[in-house]
């Protein structure tokens, strides 16, 4: 992707212009604003060591690790199998602060209505513009389920929240 | 719509404050550090409790192979009629799903009923009602032009005898409903049979994407109709339709809406023996069950109260889930029992002897409710072993869809049986001990597990077995211990769920030669081995229904 002379500062120039609209939509499907972060900052750091093949789809590649990283902080770093049980133990609290971000914001009380994996594909879809086959390459599923996914989503939202959409 | 959510997403998100710039990229020690004391601690506890845990695994080793000992893996194979469903809803003018005995523990296939016969499929779970020792199928066989001559297949299941065809008349195939919901048989139906065997219920899902339900009630000796009814909704989507028998006289209709292929709401009517409606939650979320609606069809008589016990849960979790106690004569909700959907999805329910309501969900853990007081006794995750080690971190199970075929409860409600794929790490086959919350056995010996049916008495465990070169097999099983005591030959056709497990009240030869035939039957046949169902000339007994 980049020269090797100055890999590091040309990461980080590309890492910065693609920060904001990932640190978003991480925020919208991790519920937290501080795991969000740190993911995403964990995020740059693998791309230090082992940078994307390419830009294209840059935000995708960010997007993927991130959400890796922010289970296995969640899960304290346990192997992968112990990561998602203990994840998902941990999953349904919602720090004060970013309960009042989403407070203040029209999506975040639909946004509130999902799961994490509908978050997930609902965001990628919606805000990053991820296709369907980008997104189930991010998630590690099946395009099928990410047709799917969105549908019941749209479907939740379409049940509980008070906007029309 | 998508295009609203888009922007409203879209500016949404873009109002959320970005950290301080020095902070992209800036790695904070705080949660390392965090990270590295909670990694060493954790690692240290894991390390005390191996060496605690070591101990009683050893006690728990000796305890299974006194366990086993005492067992011996010894099941007395008694013989059974399997039924299994084979082949998939056709497409059209070809019937290809059939109606498949195995016997058992012999293991050969003894004969095979064709011809569209609808049994269910594992997208839509089993739709029959089945009863006692008969069953009725929707048949469809082709006819002129895009019309299908629609029957009911009688079929003693102690005997592996096909009985009585009744025509149903001819019916189109219902297109809409196919594109709408693919996979839907040419013959939308299901039938139900009451307790005491005196009544068939059929409901047919007809006309716009299956949005009409026609309810009809039979007497099951005369086969006159008894009464009629339709059902009908408006709206998106299209409807299946199933029919719980409850009691001798009284139904439960069950219309599942679909959209894109989704289940997303299910209207529950419950009908009198002249199929007037007593009750219903219907049309909207505010008049629903609990979770839409999407509550499983095992539906249970309460073993203190003239109740009926209702299992609902959402399969997506997005609500939480409930038991219900429906009073039995105006099928009024007189109690709600929540199950959290922090405990996952409800797999399935059971009562135990000591009349304990058993609700086993996919977390997994086992919730014991009291049905005399509405209330929960407590819910206990689900371990593996005996070691301390498991009970601090709670094993996971896979979960399946409602009250499909891939679990089955014993008949004293103590132990459930799952089936699933291999790759789950209890093996692709569970028995769990309900009462004590513990994985008894389990085992991946014999490939993936379609599904599992247990004999009347709960002496024996079948379970459809795919080994790696994708034959499918029978195999019977000791279901304490999970031990294979006998299985089939490979079996044709891709079977894909067991509809039935009777035990065998004739033998295949004595019920060919069509002796011992119980009361006023007409000429009973066995299933034509590997050919179509016959055309109901062949059966003196054939009526032909007016009813619906």
């Amino acid at each position: 992707m980049t020269e090797p002379s100055d890999g590091a500062t040309a990461w980080e120039a590309v890492f910065r212009r693609s920060y904001p609209s990932v640190y978003r939509a991480l925020v919208a499907v991790l519920l937290d604003t501080e795991l969000a972060a740190d993911a995403l900052q964990e995020a740059f750091a693998e791309g230090l060591r082992r940078p994307p093949a390419s830009d294209h789809a840059l935000a995708g590649w960010l997007f993927r690790v991130a959400l890796r990283r922010a289970r296995r902080i969640r899960g304290f770093g346990l192997p992968l199998r112990l990561d998602e049980v203990v994840g998902a133990l941990r999953e349904p609290e919602i720090s004060a602060e970013t309960d009042a971000l989403l407070d203040r914001l029209q999506a975040g009380e639909l946004l509130r209505l999902l799961t994490r994996r509908q978050r997930a594909v609902v965001v990628a879809h919606y805000y990053l513009g991820l296709t369907q086959q980008e997104i189930a390459d991010a998630l590690g599923v099946r395009r099928g389920t990410v047709g799917a996914t969105l549908s019941q989503a749209l479907q939740h939202m379409r049940r509980g929240g008070t906007h029309v959409i | 719509m998508s295009s609203d959510l888009r922007d409203l997403i879209r500016n949404d998100l873009d109002r959320i404050p970005l950290p301080p710039d020095e902070r992209w990229t800036m790695r904070r020690a705080r949660r390392r550090g965090f990270i590295g004391v909670g990694v060493a601690a954790i690692v240290i506890a894991l390390v005390v409790a191996a060496s605690l845990g070591g101990g009683q695994a050893l006690q728990a080793l000796r305890d299974r192979i006194e366990s086993d000992r005492a067992s011996g893996g010894v099941v007395a194979p008694g013989d059974d009629y399997v039924y299994v469903s084979d082949g998939g809803p056709s497409p059209l003018g070809t019937p290809t799903q059939g109606l498949q005995t195995i016997a058992m523990p012999g293991g050969q296939s003894v004969g095979r009923l064709i011809a569209d016969t609808y049994v269910g499929t594992a997208y839509e779970g089993g739709l029959m009602g089945i009863r006692g020792d008969r069953a009725f199928l929707p048949v469809a066989m082709s006819a002129a032009g895009d019309d299908y001559d629609t029957y009911l297949q009688e079929v003693d299941l102690s005997r592996g005898l096909g009985l009585r065809r009744i025509s149903l008349g001819s019916a189109p195939a219902p297109r809409a409903l196919q594109a709408e919901l693919p996979g839907t048989p040419v013959f939308p139906a299901a039938t139900a049979v009451s307790s005491d065997g005196t009544s068939v219920w059929l409901v047919r899902d007809t006309f716009d994407h299956g949005r009409t339900t026609v309810v009809d009630r039979f007497d099951a000796q005369t086969l006159s109709p008894l009464a009629h009814v339709i059902l009908s909704s408006s709206g998106s989507g299209a409807v299946r339709s199933r029919a719980i028998a409850l009691g001798p006289d009284r139904l439960a209709v069950v219309r599942y809406h679909y959209e894109s292929m989704n289940l997303v709401a299910a209207d529950w009517y419950f009908l009198d023996a002249q199929l007037r409606v007593i009750a219903s939650y219907a049309d909207d979320n505010a008049h629903r069950l609990p979770a839409s609606g999407a509550c499983a069809a095992d539906v249970e008589a309460s073993p203190a109260n003239a109740e009926w016990l209702v299992l609902c849960s959402d399969p997506s979790l997005f609500s939480d889930g409930a038991l219900l106690f429906l009073d039995s004569s105006s099928f009024t909700i007189t109690a709600s029992v929540s199950l959290p959907r922090e405990q996952g999805f409800a797999l399935g329910m059971s009562v135990a002897v000591d009349n304990t309501v058993y609700v086993l969900t996919g977390r997994p853990v086992v919730a014991r409710i009291d049905p005399r007081t509405h209330r929960t006794i407590d819910a206990r995750p689900v371990i593996q072993a005996r070691s301390w080690l498991d009970q601090l971190i709670p094993a996971v199970v896979g979960a399946k869809s409602p009250g499909g075929p891939s679990a089955a409860f014993s008949p004293d409600g103590r132990y459930a049986y799952l089936a699933g794929p291999p790759d789950q790490w209890w093996g692709s086959l569970a028995t769990i001990d309900m009462r004590e919350a513990k994985v008894v056995a389990h085992t991946s010996a014999f490939g993936a597990i379609g599904a599992v049916g247990l004999s009347p008495g709960g002496e024996r465990l079948y379970a459809l077995a795919t080994d790696r070169t994708g034959a499918r097999r029978i195999v019977l099983l000791a279901p304490d211990t999970l031990r294979s005591v006998a299985q089939s030959q490979p079996i044709a056709n891709e079977p894909s769920g067991i509809f039935a497990v009777r035990t065998q009240t004739q033998t295949p030869k004595q019920a060919a030669a069509g002796r011992g035939t119980a009361g006023p039957q007409p000429t009973p046949h066995r299933f034509a081995a590997g050919s179509p169902g016959a055309p109901d000339e062949r059966h003196p007994g054939t009526h032909r229904w007016s009813g619906g």
